[in-house]
């Protein structure tokens, strides 16, 4: 991982299309600003990861034979 | 036309999906398709067509919650280029454990086809409400207690 230090409404710049600035630091969080492209998602890492456990679990998931799921659904 | 282990099957070209950036827990998965499989409906199946060859159980959200309901960001509709909201399905992952009462659907995050050009992507809603993990079926717990 890269380290930075910066003060408040400094930027960096990741690749050639992507800004993050550090709009407002308070005590225990950091107002963050970032411009990417369309076709880059931005996310909160824990709804990110929640997705993503999400998807691996279903990945694993276990069909039921379809008189089960015929009586579950009704 | 392509073959996968999946009993073998093949999908002619016109049938791939294409998801730029794959998928949550899959990004390198950049091929999918939809396999509808009689005995699993209103279930398909959205299977990888590159490796890993998962396959993820995904539904018609609307079937199951009828009030549900978002918008997509201009972003996300410019990604889809879709021009008109006709042209893309909508799909819910569901999840199924062990105890397949207890399964459940993901209206956090659902997947948006374009009929048309065959791009999809999961769409993570912000501000939303709806659950990752949205009960299936509504059916008293085991303890005789009435669940949501």
């Amino acid at each position: 991982m890269l380290v930075f230090t910066r003060k408040r409404g400094e930027s960096l710049i990741i690749g050639n299309e992507i800004e993050v600035t550090f709009l407002a630091v308070g005590s225990g969080s950091v107002r963050v600003g970032i411009s990417a492209p369309r076709h880059i998602s931005v996310h909160r890492k824990e709804v990110y990861e929640s997705i993503k456990r999400e998807n691996v679990a279903a990945s694993m998931s276990q069909i039921p034979p379809p008189d089960v799921l015929k009586k579950l659904l009704g | 036309m392509r073959t996968l282990n999946f009993g073998e099957i093949e999908v002619p070209e016109e049938k791939i999906i294409h998801f730029k950036e794959g998928i949550p827990g899959f990004p390198q998965i950049r091929k999918f398709a939809i396999l509808e499989i009689e005995s699993l409906k209103p279930f398909h199946y959205l299977q990888s067509l590159e490796d890993p060859p998962i396959a993820l159980l995904v539904v018609n959200p609307f079937l199951l919650q009828s009030s549900y309901q978002f918008e997509v960001s201009e972003k996300e509709a410019e990604e889809l280029q879709a021009d008109k909201p006709e042209e893309i399905s909508i799909f819910a992952v569901a999840t199924i454990p062990t105890d397949p009462s207890e399964a459940t659907i993901n209206l956090m995050a659902p997947i948006l086809i374009n009929d048309r050009n065959r791009c999809g992507k999961q769409v993570i809603l912000l501000e939303s409400h709806y659950s990752v993990r949205h009960p299936l079926f509504t059916a008293p717990s085991k303890n005789g207690v009435e669940s949501e």
